[in-house]
């Protein structure tokens, strides 16, 4: 039985390609989380090679490029229960690509193929999320001390947003906010690392507890604006839940508006269906100016050739 | 008027476009230009959604609410008492840098109340587009409604500008478009969105021989690289499902749409007396849209979704109480069941509960391993509506059940029950 202490995905694949050559069945593996002090550390791992026989191209297998892909994005799971787990599937699913094909992957109800698909949607989830949800707040110059960071010297804005990933994936994520916010300094700051970008450079630090930001003075005009961007009419609270669950609400400024909205939608709604309607000529018979601008368009409409069906072929 | 407050009316004003989608444009990002802003081909992204399920990925907001037209069922229409505003083209500049750096959003989606003329009022909406695209140099996504009857060049720069362009077809019959909104004009709605489908695909061609002959100066000024949508209202006229989807086919097949977007006619402050006032058709909305995506995507014919019996109390309607698709399982019932290892692939699609990832993945997985009913289940595929519907080599439905007389009151009860709840 061989033990070792996985710290992550780079890691993870030097020791399994060195147990694919050796051809160690995943029965005889027990992963460990990086705290853990393994039997074999990743140095050792030439003991497990037998000496008669070189690794040469031949004794390296071809791996389906999309699974090497899906491994990458399961490697950032995090499973607070068993977090060795995803290492012991990669590895049984690799050991079964090499000795039965790449079919496997195909075997969409197989236990372990199923654990790496929904391990994926987790990881993928949480990034779409976190590009959503991640809401930078513009800080004064002595909050930027909060980052680790030093001020620009120009003077220049700087932005910080707090933000809690499930999986670890600030590091996949944060050249997407590298290519969407290049012209402005920001850090992104989370307890499993944070991310900072200086408009030259990104920079990953280790993470932090939650720091104290004052809070942005654009808030006003977001929630104003989500407020009225909402139809009373239409509510329907459980669809914005499962889109938006509770859980990112504290990162959103506008969460503090939905509890108002909602309940006074009803009668909002009634009040609007109840309130006497009004007359459709009101305007024309007080501006004259209205009414002869519609009078123009109207007769134009009227007298257009093309009058049988709302046709479309152009004329 | 301070910003905050014409924020509040504009937004308040912009509502009732349902088109929020910053998705299916160029790739864009600023590492270049050393800005702001950035799009993707795939995914939108939506930063909010608010308690009507809608999702928040775009600034909405109308220029200004001010308008000469007398649209039946538009909030802003001539004769309504709602208070009005106009932002400047800095203000509303400002705000999309603003909201856009902090994440709140992908974009603007800017449309505007008609003022002095067509011409005048484009002229102010690409304005901006204009400013946050030089000056700026933004790279977000942005969508500009566009005034039917505004020059041909203002389209073009529009276009220049805009990841999306759209014009609003607002009624499924000319004859309701006559009545309701007696100032727009069906003819030139048809030549502009004939204009911009002629623009998107121009664009869309240079590029391509661009790629084929490795040579970028052959690609065309830009235009609307995201293509072009539209929406219609649903419920502020008489026409029924069967005329709005064949109206939307016809959009489609035309102009190449992106999207037909329907909207549920729904109460406003300050209603026309021109129309009844209930609550929006919510449930029918969502019968078209599953209706729209069975056309597209899944090859059924319109006469195959709505009710075409000649003895049925809904004619030309969608049923309400089951999805479209389910229901027409339920008329054809002759055609089921379907057995998942020998049928085809557009056959196996046409199963109420299996869409097309899961009718691929059922076809890929039939090649490794016959298909058991327990492989259905693990799928996570809707069983207790399947059931009936298809045999695996483990499964077979007893026959009664399908041409029982009651065979639809299975899937009907519950939900209406559900239904009747919300209406």
């Amino acid at each position: 039985m061989y033990s070792f202490s996985v710290t992550d995905f780079e890691n993870w694949r030097t020791i399994a390609r060195t147990l694919l050559q050796a051809n160690v069945d995943p029965s005889n593996v027990s992963w460990q989380p990086p705290e853990q002090q393994g039997l074999f550390s990743p140095s050792a791992l030439e003991a497990i090679i037998d000496p008669g026989k070189s690794v040469s191209s031949s004794s390296t297998h071809k791996i389906p490029r999309q699974f090497l892909q899906r491994a990458k994005q399961a490697a950032c799971f995090s499973d607070m229960k068993d977090p060795a787990r995803k290492w012991s599937i990669l590895y049984s699913l690799l050991w079964r690509i090499v000795h039965y094909g790449n079919g496997t992957l195909l075997l969409t109800s197989d236990p372990e193929v199923r654990c790496l698909d929904s391990m994926c949607k987790a990881v993928s989830r949480d990034k779409h999320k976190m590009k959503a949800f991640v809401r930078f707040q513009q800080v004064a110059n002595h909050n930027v001390a909060v980052t680790g960071q030093e001020c620009p010297e120009d003077g220049a804005e700087y932005y910080v947003a707090w933000f809690e990933p499930s999986h670890a994936i600030v590091e996949s994520v944060a050249p997407f906010f590298v290519k969407r916010f290049t012209g402005m300094h920001w850090s992104i700051l989370t307890p499993g690392g944070c991310a900072h970008w200086d408009m030259e450079q990104l920079t990953v630090t280790e993470g932090v507890p939650k720091p104290d930001i004052d809070t942005d003075s654009f808030d006003i005009f977001w929630k104003a604006y989500y407020c009225n961007i909402f139809n009373p009419a239409r509510l329907k609270e459980q669809a914005m839940r499962s889109e938006m669950p509770k859980k990112y609400w504290k990162y959103l400024p506008e969460a503090a508006c939905i509890h108002d909205l909602t309940r006074g939608a009803t009668a909002v709604t009634e009040q609007m269906i109840d309130a006497p309607t009004t007359n459709s000529d009101r305007a024309r018979e007080k501006s004259r100016i209205v009414a002869q601008f519609q009078n123009t368009l109207r007769l134009k409409n009227r007298i257009d050739p093309d009058t049988d069906n709302f046709s479309d072929t152009p004329p | 008027m301070d910003v905050l407050q014409k924020l509040e009316i504009l937004a308040d004003a912009a509502k009732y476009d349902a088109s929020c989608a910053s998705s299916g444009t160029e790739s864009r990002n600023s590492l270049k230009t050393k800005s702001i802003g950035s799009t993707s081909p795939g995914m939108g992204i939506c930063h909010s959604y608010t308690p009507d399920g809608r999702c928040i990925s775009l600034l909405k907001i109308l220029l200004t609410n001010f308008c000469l037209y007398e649209c039946a069922y538009c909030v802003n229409r001539t004769s309504s008492n709602v208070p009005r505003a106009r932002f400047s083209i800095d203000e509303v500049v400002n705000l999309t840098m603003e909201f856009y750096k902090r994440n709140y959003i992908e974009g603007l989606f800017l449309s505007s109340g008609i003022i002095k003329s067509a011409d005048y009022t484009m002229e102010q909406v690409v304005a901006v587009a204009r400013k946050l695209r030089l000056e700026h140099r933004f790279g977000g996504y942005i969508h500009l409604k566009t005034i039917p009857e505004a020059s041909p060049e203002l389209l073009a720069e529009a276009g220049l500008y805009a990841d999306r362009l759209s014009i609003n077809v607002e009624l499924p019959s000319e004859t309701s478009l006559k009545r309701l909104a007696p100032e727009k004009n069906a003819q030139s709605i048809v030549r502009s969105m004939a204009n911009l489908s002629s623009g998107i695909e121009e664009y869309k061609e240079s590029k391509k021989l661009a790629r084929k002959k490795a040579n970028k100066k052959l690609i065309a000024p830009k235009f609307s690289p995201s293509g072009q949508s539209t929406q219609m209202i649903v419920g502020a006229d008489t026409s029924n499902d069967a005329i709005i989807l064949r109206k939307a086919s016809q959009l489609y097949k035309s102009f190449k749409m992106k999207r037909v977007y329907y909207s549920a006619f729904s109460p406003i402050p300050d209603a026309s007396s021109e129309l009844p006032l209930k609550s929006p058709p919510l449930v029918r909305e969502h019968r078209l849209y599953q209706a729209d995506w069975l056309l597209r995507f899944y090859g059924y014919g319109i006469d195959e979704l709505t009710d075409v019996t000649n003895d049925s109390p809904s004619p030309g309607m969608l049923s309400l109480d089951v999805d479209p698709k389910l229901a027409w399982a339920i008329r054809h019932r002759d055609a089921f069941p379907v057995d998942l290892n020998r049928a085809d692939f557009e056959t196996i699609l046409r199963v109420p509960g299996i869409g097309v990832i899961n009718a691929r993945r059922l076809v890929a997985q039939r090649k490794v391993a016959a298909l058991r009913y327990q492989d259905l289940s693990k799928l996570r595929l809707p069983v207790e509506k399947l059931k009936y519907f298809v045999t695996t080599i483990d499964h077979r439905p007893k026959p009664a059940q399908l041409d029982a007389a009651n065979f639809s009151s299975l899937f009907v009860a519950q939900k209406s029950q559900q239904m009747n709840l919300f209406e």
